[in-house]
């Protein structure tokens, strides 16, 4: 019982770390990005190649992980959403192309790494990091579970105190509430658009390049799981709330994690998501939306 | 209304011509290819493989395997003068586009298609070769493949007949099995219920039977489960990033038994490094299995595809051609009717590939049924287990 408790605590862990720049690009910038998952197979892959080429130590290989899935987010927003979005100025108009042209983007990079990697499994190397398990009363867990975890608080709580009280994070706040109000404020919204992607990409590269060490093996179609977990984490969470996604990211892990112990685990997801439809049908606006002001 | 309908009917009797045009142009191309009686110089034969996108391992094993069967088969002399000219054509793992490259194929002059990895693509494409009457030879085993007709032959050992050994072998050292198994594989979950019902035949007791989802997020919750189910060995059927997840998932949690499990592990397990040494798994073929033709096998794929590893696809492609070569020397003609009584022929009487004898039995003799082999990963490398 305890080890299942600790087992969904790590899995909670792993999907808020996902969920949370994907909250970020979509609460302040409306953009809902299906690449998402493609940039957190990107951080995987990046830290399996690494790994493989270099004498990097681990710390270097994380930071240079999320530096390089940052950067694909960034450049996906040069290339392609900030000139959507220039472009149509038609809100709702401008949100369906973004949307297309990010599951453009995730096909995009999907086939490079499918490319790189021969769409072969592909994990990173142990000598980067080796994964020690610790015995403690009535349950147990590895190094890289208590650094998912650990790291995952972190970021939670950084990304939260970031928007809520550093200049950068109350601009970005300006971005989510009137990105015309904040350019007349002197925000430059297309470096703060930039860099806000750039945040949530990192973040994605971040929980990629972990989760490779945690289940030894992804490919290209990991992420897609993880996108469909982190749809459920934000929208019923409520889009752009930090709480809400943590609580929620935790939330559905327990039950995941009660129905593959004690369930028909085949259907962990199924059911998971079926009592996620329910609370829908209840509350559409998710748990913490709680209007345009509160978005971030 | 009324134009409507007959617009439809136009249109019906438009597919209509083109279907039968299809089957009429793939049979006589056929006859093109012969020169009368005997083989011709040059014997087109189509392989149709998914070489890039998500199946792309499987193809490049399947292709690595063909061309090392290609050159066996046109450096030995078995079919004297006549040598076989391969095409290979991509899929991009995309079913469609392997349906199209089938139509494609039967109206050209090719006498057998080498078919896709893909359940989904070789049911898709093998009714298109059956109805032009062009010798079909599947790299996959899904149910209800052989059945679609006498041109279908699935060249690739089915799971199913790997159980028994599974069986015999974990239960030398182990009375009691847990079993994780993803359950959104029709064909897996039909194995998790045989395998199971074996165990419980052969007096082994089966502690927990796991359904997962091959996709799933985390494997974790589901190897805790199999282990305090108390189970002295635990076995992974399924396939892809799922296999070294849960055995990785099983050692770091501390399970210091017997992990087995089937066919998929092949080509996937080694991604769990350490955690991989000792896992064995039942498989259609090992690289240390004695014969001159397993010896000509790995030393023609060393040429062809210099530092590639052989999986069982591989295995499959380089017996497909043996069993192509054999059939047209059968035949004594590349006709593609004259062929499939070739084929029937070496089918009925079995022939010699790597693994050792192989057999034919299903639906029509169509499915190959090779030995099934048990083998231990250690280091890299699967060796089989004896004794």
């Amino acid at each position: 019982m305890l080890q299942q408790l600790v087992n969904a605590l790590v899995l909670g862990s792993v999907l808020l770390l996902f969920s949370l720049g994907l909250s970020l690009a979509w609460g302040t910038l409306d953009v809902l990005n299906l690449a998402h998952g493609a940039l957190f197979i990107f951080g995987g892959y990046l830290g399996f190649e690494m790994g493989r080429s270099t004498d990097l130590p681990f710390a270097a290989v994380l930071v240079l992980s999320m530096v390089g899935a940052g950067l694909a987010s960034a450049l996906m927003e040069v290339v392609s959403f900030g000139p959507i979005r220039s472009r149509i100025t038609n809100k709702r108009q401008a949100e369906l192309a973004i949307l297309v042209a990010s599951l453009g983007a995730s096909i995009v990079l999907g086939r490079l790494i499918g490319y790189w990697t021969d769409d072969a499994i592909f994990s990173p190397s142990p000598d980067l990091l080796r994964v020690e398990r610790y015995d403690l009363p009535g349950f147990a867990l590895t190094n890289i579970e208590i650094i998912i975890t650990v790291t995952a608080v972190i970021v939670a709580v950084g990304l939260a105190v970031w928007v809520r009280r550093s200049r950068q994070g109350r601009a970005v706040r300006a971005l989510a509430y009137s990105p015309g109000t904040a350019e007349l404020m002197g925000i430059n919204v297309r470096l703060l658009a930039v860099m806000t992607m750039f945040i949530s990409g990192a973040l994605a590269g971040l929980a990629g390049l972990l989760l490779s060490f945690k289940i030894s093996g992804e490919d290209v179609a990991t992420g897609e799981a993880y996108m469909l977990a982190a749809f459920a984490v934000l929208i019923v969470g409520g889009v752009g709330s930090i709480l809400g996604a943590t609580i929620l990211a935790y939330a559905l892990a327990f039950v995941q994690t009660a129905i593959s112990a004690y369930g028909p685990g085949g259907y962990a997801t199924g059911v998971a998501f079926a009592l996620i439809f329910i609370f829908l049908l209840f509350r559409p606006q998710g748990l913490f939306a709680r209007g345009m002001t509160e978005r971030v | 209304m009324r134009g409507l309908n007959r617009r439809l009917c136009a249109a019906a009797l438009g597919v209509t011509l083109t279907v039968l045009m299809t089957a009429a142009c793939g049979g006589g191309s056929a006859a093109d290819a012969t020169s009368g009686d005997g083989l011709p110089a040059e014997i087109p034969v189509t392989l149709v493989a998914d070489l890039t996108g998500p199946l792309a391992f499987y193809g490049g094993q399947l292709k690595a395997g063909v061309e090392a069967g290609l050159d066996r088969v046109n450096t030995s002399g078995v079919l004297g003068t006549s040598k076989i000219k391969l095409d290979i054509k991509d899929t991009g793992s995309d079913t469609a586009t392997a349906s199209r490259l089938v139509s494609a194929a039967v109206q050209s002059n090719a006498v057998a298609i080498l078919g896709p990895s893909l359940s989904q693509e070789a049911l898709a494409t093998a009714p298109i070769a059956q109805q032009a009457k062009v010798p079909y030879l599947a790299d996959t085993a899904p149910p209800g493949l052989v059945e679609i007709g006498e041109y279908v032959y699935s060249m690739t050992t089915p799971q199913s007949s790997q159980v028994d050994k599974m069986v015999q072998e974990v239960k030398k050292a182990n009375d009691s099995v847990a079993i994780i198994n993803s359950n959104d594989s029709p064909t897996i979950a039909a194995l998790a219920e045989q395998t199971s019902k074996a165990f419980t035949a052969a007096g082994v007791r089966v502690t927990e039977v796991i359904g997962t989802s091959q996709t799933a997020t985390d494997f974790t919750a589901v190897g805790t489960r199999a282990i305090q189910s108390g189970a002295k060995a635990i076995g992974i059927l399924g396939g892809g990033p799922m296999m070294p997840s849960v055995l990785t998932t099983l050692r770091t949690q501390g399970f210091t038994g017997e992990i087995f499990g089937n066919a998929g592990s092949d080509g996937t397990i080694d991604k769990a490094g350490a955690a991989a040494n000792g896992y064995r798994y039942t498989t259609e073929w090992a690289a240390d299995l004695p014969g001159d033709i397993n010896a000509d096998f790995v030393k023609r794929l060393a040429t062809v595809s210099p530092g590639l590893t052989a999986h069982y696809p591989a295995v499959d492609g380089y017996t497909e051609m043996l069993f192509l070569a054999e059939s047209l020397k059968a035949a004594g003609s590349a006709d593609r009717t004259a062929l499939l009584g070739g084929m029937q022929k070496v089918a009925a009487a079995g022939f010699d590939g790597p693994s050792g004898r192989v057999t034919f039995g299903g639906a029509g003799g169509r499915q190959l049924i090779g030995p099934a082999i048990y083998v231990e990963f250690r280091d890299g490398k699967a060796t089989q287990v004896t004794g």
